[in-house]
């Protein structure tokens, strides 16, 4: 029988946008910032917002709304950035995501979360690592490796150059 | 950084030394500096490598180092062929660093063959020494037993006021043996603060001796414990403990493990280094040789005092530090901007120090990245050598200003570059030596590799007297090739140009070296990548010289504050001419984008279009006229705001590869500008391309 010191338990970031609630696994999240002003740079991918100035150095700053196209049922409050890094072709890249509200750390048991489904999704499942339930309200966790990971980076580019 | 990391880093830093040492020696055979350094290498490598799991090195070191003893003592001659076999035995060296011992199949064999040649060099000599070693070694057993002293000879400041005359210890010394002394200058304080009655100068002796340790002490009476330190030097049992500890107390210096190698490689060839140092003592004709050698005593121990005092650091450690400087910096500005309105006078004058301060740090952090490009051209000096050799030419290479500093991300981003512009040089440039004498050249040719500062810039020039490049045959193999039209009108700098353009080559004979037409668009390319230029400029039989201008740093430029809109944008200052005040309307819905300047009509870029900007256009902008490549063209923006010195922070991880921002500076409000490179915003937009 299973005991319960053998249950891994994850702790994510929870975080809203708009109506849906997303978590991030926290080993990715260095910090959760307050939005004072993305500075835009022009000619680059419609959902990459800008840069701002973070610890020293400057950090690209992403619209997750606009990345996963988020239904924009409520109005737009993008107060927070979430600094997170992670791995990509054995590189260490940070990035900052754009998200309306924090919820909090939310530590989940590995069994309560679901893994994703094929189809019947609206998100583009390659960027997802599952979901679970959370208060009655079903919260997807986000695949960031997939997301930003250099192929997706440089299909970016190449979408912009076709403009 | 663990100790055998370490140990790679050290290894590859002497091996480099190595180089250049052995092509001097090469050129002058007698060269004893040379050779003591190759022979000092060869020993460190040898006594480190195997700790560090290296044995293969020692291997290779173990027998050249008995070469270069035996060649020391003059009992072996130096050859070409012990000069080539150390030249191999260092490139293996290197792919043994490089791969930590993990030498594939061809790179094993090669380092047989390179062992083999070796041990038949020292077989060959070792027969003969032998007997010779063994004669000697009877020799000096048959004298009486000499003595060699290693003394620290430091009178106190006051010594004249107890009636001693500091310099009288040499007479003595004199009467009982041979000495050789070097002063130490360091004490002695500026002509302001000296003090006639004080004494400052101490020395390091030499002394050769039949005379046990108590009587060279007894010449000491009249000293205290404190002022001279005599120490037997018995090189197999050297009381490492006792000297150093000694030598620290009485000097106030430490020794660094390898310095205390030096101590005792010196020490062991007392009789030898000194006879070296001979021109730095001047015990006859004082009044003569004094001013000289107290010149060279000086440099000398400037020599002792850098050598000592320099630092290695990782590089990491370093960008680190800078970046937290300029994020100071950054914040002073902050600070005081928002201070300008409170009105005190302490306040102020601190914020205005602060000012200073931040500065002078700034300065500080950005010089530690600078190198000279020393190591570099000594890199190349190994090409050419080897080069030379495959193609049959003589060449020398020449270098002047090789102390010129650089970043250190440009020094390692030019190997490249410089390398294909020699290879260039010495293929097609350089003729062989039967034409050379044909039309009356010296049979070695030049290349000259010269360096200077100018302004905020580096120049690297590179010449050489070859057959230079015929302009008739750029021509004709740019209209050949397709390039031109053939009838295209072009300056003498728009022909030279197309030799930087992919695929173009003029080399008759596409050779193993060079002249296959890729190159010279990457090395343009490579160097415009940091932020440089280059040109090329040719005499026809008189050779050739291409000229590189590099910016000082990467990290900081010059630049003109646009702004855009609401955003603020930054041009760099060097290649903006004028701003001319404009109306909007009147360029933008005009068909043709061009405007007239000086009676020339110019090219514009609308800013505000390229970077798709939407809103209403306000009634007035101003042209930014900038000069790129020879050529002037037109940017279009909505207000110039003044000149700001910007640190350049590259742009996040998404955006790393964007077309023509090349950065970002923190404003000193805390914002955001980006920084425009303004050669790619133009090449992007089809208005650079030399031709057409």
């Amino acid at each position: 029988m299973e005991k319960y010191y053998d249950i891994k338990v994850n702790t994510y970031l929870g975080f809203r946008i708009g109506n849906e609630v997303f978590a991030i696994d926290v080993e990715n999240v260095i910090e959760v910032i307050r939005n004072k002003g993305v500075t835009s740079v022009p000619k680059t991918a419609d959902y990459i917002e800008g840069v701002i100035h973070f610890r020293g150095a400057i950090l690209s700053v992403v619209s997750a709304r606009k990345k996963l196209n988020v239904p924009d049922n409520e109005s737009v409050g993008n107060d927070v950035i979430i600094v997170i890094e992670f791995e990509t072709n054995n590189r260490p890249s940070k990035v900052g995501i754009l998200a309306d509200k924090v919820i909090g750390v939310l530590k989940m048991q590995e069994n309560d979360i679901q893994p994703v489904m094929e189809f019947g999704n609206y998100y583009n499942p390659e960027f997802l690592k599952g979901a679970f339930k959370y208060k009655e309200s079903i919260i997807t966790i986000l695949n960031v490796e997939k997301i930003f990971s250099e192929d997706e980076i440089r299909i970016i580019n190449q979408e912009h150059k076709n403009e | 950084m663990d100790f055998q990391e370490k140990f790679v880093e050290e290894a590859r830093e002497l091996v480099y030394g190595l180089e250049s040492r052995l092509i001097s020696l090469e050129s002058n055979p007698g060269d004893k500096v040379a050779v003591d350094e190759v022979f000092r290498v060869m020993h460190t490598l040898k006594g480190t490598a195997s700790m560090f799991g290296f044995e293969s090195i020692e291997q290779i070191t173990h027998q050249l180092e008995t070469i270069y003893d035996l060649i020391r003592d003059d009992k072996q001659r130096i050859t070409d062929e012990i000069v080539n076999v150390t030249f191999s035995a260092i490139d293996i060296i290197k792919i043994i660093l490089d791969k930590t011992n993990n030498l594939d199949s061809e790179e094993q064999s090669l380092f047989n063959e390179v062992l083999n040649k070796i041990n038949k060099l020292g077989v060959a000599d070792e027969t003969i020494n032998k007997t010779q070693v063994k004669k000697e070694a009877k020799k000096e057993d048959q004298e009486i037993k000499q003595r060699g002293y290693y003394i620290l000879y430091k009178p106190d400041e006051d010594i004249y006021f107890r009636g001693i005359k500091p310099l009288g210890i040499f007479f003595d010394l004199n009467d009982i043996g041979k000495y050789k002394a070097f002063p130490f200058l360091d004490k002695v304080p500026d002509p302001e603060d000296f003090n006639p009655d004080k004494f400052f100068i101490y020395w390091d002796i030499f002394f050769l001796s039949n005379y046990p340790p108590q009587e060279i002490k007894d010449i000491f009476l009249f000293f205290g414990e404190e002022e001279y330190f005599v120490y037997e030097l018995n090189p197999d049992h050297p009381d490492e403990k006792e000297f150093f500890a000694k030598y620290t107390k009485l000097t106030g210096k430490k020794l660094n493990p390898a310095q205390v190698e030096d101590v005792f490689e010196t020490l062991k060839n007392i009789d030898n280094i000194a006879s070296h140092r001979q021109e730095y003592i001047g015990r006859k004709d004082e009044k003569t040789e004094k001013e000289t050698t107290l010149k060279d005593i000086v440099k000398k121990t400037e020599d002792i005092v850098k050598k000592s005092s320099t630092i290695r650091v990782s590089a990491d450690k370093l960008d680190y530090l800078i970046t937290n400087v300029s994020e100071f910096v950054t914040l002073y500005s902050q600070i005081s901007l928002f201070t300008k309105s409170i009105e005190n006078k302490e306040l102020n004058k601190s914020i205005q120090a602060l000012g200073k301060l931040s500065k002078k740090l700034r300065d500080n952090a950005l010089e530690l990245r600078l190198v000279p490009i020393n190591e570099l051209s000594l890199k190349l000096h190994r090409l050419i050598r080897d080069l030379s050799r495959k193609l049959n030419k003589e060449v020398s290479f020449i270098t002047e200003g090789t102390d010129t500093e650089l970043d250190k991300t440009i020094i390692d981003n030019l190997e490249d570059p410089l390398m294909h512009i020699i290879r260039n040089s010495l293929d097609h440039g350089i003729e062989d030596k039967e034409t050379r004498q044909k039309i009356d050249k010296p049979d070695s040719g030049i290349i000259r590799l010269t360096a200077f500062y100018s302004g905020a810039y580096v120049f690297i020039q590179i010449q050489d007297d070859g057959r230079g490049i015929d302009l008739d045959i750029i021509w004709q193999k740019a209209v050949e090739k397709g390039f031109i039209s053939g009838n295209a009108q072009l300056t003498k700098r728009e022909l030279y140009d197309l030799l930087f353009l992919p695929g173009f080559t003029t080399a008759e004979n596409v050779s193993k070296i060079s002249g296959r037409g890729v190159g010279m668009d990457v090395v343009k390319q490579k160097i415009n990548e940091l932020r440089g230029e280059i040109e090329i400029d040719s005499e026809i039989n008189l050779g050739t010289s291409v000229t590189i201008k590099l910016p000082l740093t990467l990290s900081i430029i010059d630049t003109l504050k646009v702004r855009i809109e609401d955003l603020v944008y930054l041009l760099p200052l060097a290649v903006v001419e004028t701003c001319i005040g404009v109306k909007y309307h009147q360029l933008v819905n005009s068909t043709k984008k061009q405007y007239e300047y000086e009676n020339t009509l110019l090219p514009v870029i609308i800013l505000r279009d390229e970077f798709n900007l939407k809103n209403d256009l306000p009634e007035n902008g101003k042209i930014v006229i900038i000069k790129q490549y020879e050529k002037k063209y037109c940017l279009l923006v909505d207000q110039v705001l003044g000149d700001h010195q910007a640190v350049i922070k590259p742009l996040g991880d998404l955006h790393k590869k964007h077309e023509y921002f090349s950065g970002v500076s923190v404003m000193g409000d805390g914002s955001l500008a980006l920084i425009l490179d303004t050669g790619k915003l133009l090449t992007i937009n089809k208005l650079v391309h030399h031709l057409n």
